[in-house]
């Protein structure tokens, strides 16, 4: 019988520096037999030895293979020891995860991602596959708002290299914006896009207080509850569905999700 | 009614039974009924003397839940070399045979495997444990004051999935065998012990079985609770009232023999060498559902006294068609609120609606 608490050893293989509390890491199993067969939406299930284990969103494209990419906040006592940690560094996985972005679902529309501080994360796996698969889909259009410009995360292609593939539009709560100057929440920077409803998916993911708003935005301007896709996170022990720690109403975040439609939070209950 | 689901029906008088505790001690390890400052506990017995034979008001204070989910469980064990790190799973091979456990128990054990192997992912620690362990069930004669298996469908005596089933007919027990497991603990070495069941043995368990029914206090109708929660039907003034009186002290939780929700901590015993733990949590908790970066879906306690009985009576009976809840009355003997599930489920059908 197989062990579902058995984490694989990885390895650190490098780190970047992406705001004052978020770091990515890039990282790669120590066994190189051991390959990454992830699907943009999914998690891993990250041991920090000694600290303990936490789901973390894939922030890398399945399409860019060889490694995963993690985006990580440093918000807790795990992801602080993470922080602390060097190039070289073990850690263990379990996982890939979670149901993933309906890929099927998307294909041929445009695409309208809303993402807020660090739920660019996982977005930005599906992003990098739709401009690495362009032909797949429309447009594609990326609003994100971050705290201030410093808290931007993944920076270069923000504000460089997704721009040749795709729109692009950001805004900071507060300060100066050096990236295209906007100020305000991620709400504001709806009206600015004109989209199709009739051949539009949106994917939004940030913060707990931000997605209930942006998901009545949406759907105030047209679009169908189906067509707003959301990424959730909870608490979670297991990432297996044994815990019970990360129930929303009958759902899992860990099984069912963490990937859901607005018409499926609607049906959840009251919390979300 | 009456049906049994046994292989072989045989008996063995109540003389008999420690020597019987005794033979299957020199093979394996046995858990018994121990009384302990008064508490009657399931506990790991060294002689067949220590196991408390006489009668004692069910249940048992504490379930078997913790042989199978002990309440801290080492998953692994990890070591930090000069090679890396390595880690070693912690699984327990431990074989045992638990004797004198009610039917709620192990009614509780059934809906725990479905839990334990849903969706296709199995949790090796239970199952091995499961695999490894024989059960004796005793069927209740006499139902404690706060008992509603009857009601749950779960007792007073167990149906079918046990290994070896007793029925106290006085003198002696009716023994039910219902599985190859079963058959082993009560055949080869150990067969001398046994002798035939009585003639009548059907007629009397089936009056037995009876009497047992009618002597039970606590009256809840589950079902139409589940019904009520699947409309929401439920007012949330209730729930806020209720939730009030929650101590959150995890009581119920912890004597629940269906409660299965888990923590997993890390402990270092030094800085190159530790275990990761699992241990039993509680949905009641304030911590249980708080973030890193201190977001808490749950932070009222309404939500999460709610969850805990939306949970049970219906969420997991959607997915399993049982109900997380065996009747066996403990949250109503251990809960300072009484916000228990019998006064929960009365509560809720009292106000009608």
């Amino acid at each position: 019988m197989e062990n579902l608490y058995l984490p694989k050893i990885a390895m650190i293989d490098k780190i970047s520096q992406e705001t004052p509390d978020v770091k990515m890491f890039t990282i790669k199993y120590k066994d190189p037999k051991d390959e990454f067969h992830y699907q943009a939406g999914q998690f891993f299930m990250v041991s920090v030895f000694g600290f303990g284990e936490a789901p973390i969103s894939i922030t890398s494209s399945p399409t860019r293979k060889g490694f995963v990419e993690l985006a990580v906040k440093n918000a807790g006592s795990l992801t602080a020891e993470l922080h602390k940690m060097r190039p070289g560094a073990e850690i263990g996985l379990r996982g890939p995860y979670g149901n993933g972005f309906p890929l099927k679902d998307l294909k041929g529309f445009d695409l309208l991602f809303v993402g807020g501080g660090i739920g660019l994360a996982p977005l930005r796996s599906l992003i990098n596959q739709a401009i690495d698969e362009k032909s797949n889909y429309g447009r594609i259009m990326i609003l994100y708002g971050a705290r201030t410009h410093a808290d931007m995360v993944f920076k270069t292609e923000v504000s460089q290299t997704w721009r040749k593939a795709a729109e692009v539009i950001t805004t900071v709560d507060m300060g100066e914006n050096l990236c295209d100057g906007n100020v305000g929440l991620v709400t504001t920077l709806l009206p600015k896009v004109k989209i199709d409803v009739k051949k539009t998916k949106t994917i939004v993911c940030g913060p707990p207080v931000m997605i209930p708003f942006v998901l009545s935005d949406l759907s105030k301007m047209g679009l169908a509850d189906t067509d707003i896709i959301s990424t959730l996170e909870r608490h979670m022990k297991c990432g297996v569905c044994k815990c019970n720690h990360c129930n929303i109403g009958p759902k899992y975040v860990c099984l069912d999700g963490p990937v859901f439609t607005y018409a499926e939070m609607k049906l959840m209950t009251r919390e979300f | 009614m009456g049906q049994v689901c046994a292989i072989e029906t045989k008996a063995i008088t109540k003389d008999n039974i420690r020597p019987w505790l005794a033979a299957m001690l020199e093979e394996t390890k046995v858990i018994a009924p121990e009384e302990s400052h008064g508490d009657i506990l399931y506990e790991f017995i060294d002689s067949a003397e220590e196991a408390f034979l006489d009668h004692y008001e069910v249940p048992p204070w504490m379930s078997i839940k913790r042989f199978f989910f002990p309440q801290m469980d080492t998953i692994l064990k990890y070591k930090k070399g000069p090679a890396g790190i390595i880690v070693e799973p912690a699984v327990s091979e431990l074989k045992r045979v638990i004797f004198g456990v009610r039917a709620c128990d192990h009614t509780a054990l059934t809906f725990c495997d479905k839990w334990y192997t849903a969706d296709g992912l199995k949790d090796v620690y239970y199952l091995k444990r499961r695999e490894n362990s024989t059960i004796i069930n005793l069927a209740c004669n006499k139902p404690g004051k706060n008992c509603f298996c009857v009601y749950a469908d779960s007792g007073p005596f167990a149906k079918t999935n046990f290994d070896v089933q007793l029925v106290d007919f006085g003198d002696e027990y009716l023994v039910e065998i219902g599985s190859p497991k079963g058959r082993a603990i009560t055949g080869g070495r150990y067969a001398a012990l046994f002798k035939p069941a009585p003639q009548n043995a059907e007629e009397k368990r089936f009056e037995l079985l009876l009497e047992s029914k009618g002597q039970f206090k606590t009256f809840v109708d589950q079902s139409t609770v589940t019904d009520k929660l699947k409309k929401d039907e439920v007012p949330d003034i209730l729930w806020e009232n209720m939730a009030k009186r929650c101590q959150n002290c995890g009581g119920c939780s912890y004597v629940c023999p269906c409660c299965i929700c888990f923590n997993v901590v890390d402990k270092q015993i030094s800085e190159h060498e530790g275990y990761r733990i699992r241990t039993w949590d509680n949905c009641t908790f304030a911590g249980y559902t708080l973030m890193a970066g201190g977001h808490n879906p749950r932070g009222k306690q309404k939500d999460r006294f709610m969850r805990r009985y939306y949970h049970k009576l219906f969420y997991e009976f959607d997915k399993f068609g049982e109900r997380g809840c065996v009747g066996c009355g403990r949250c109503t003997t251990t809960c300072p609120g009484k916000i228990d599930m019998a006064r929960i489920a009365r509560s809720i059908l009292m106000r009608g609606a």
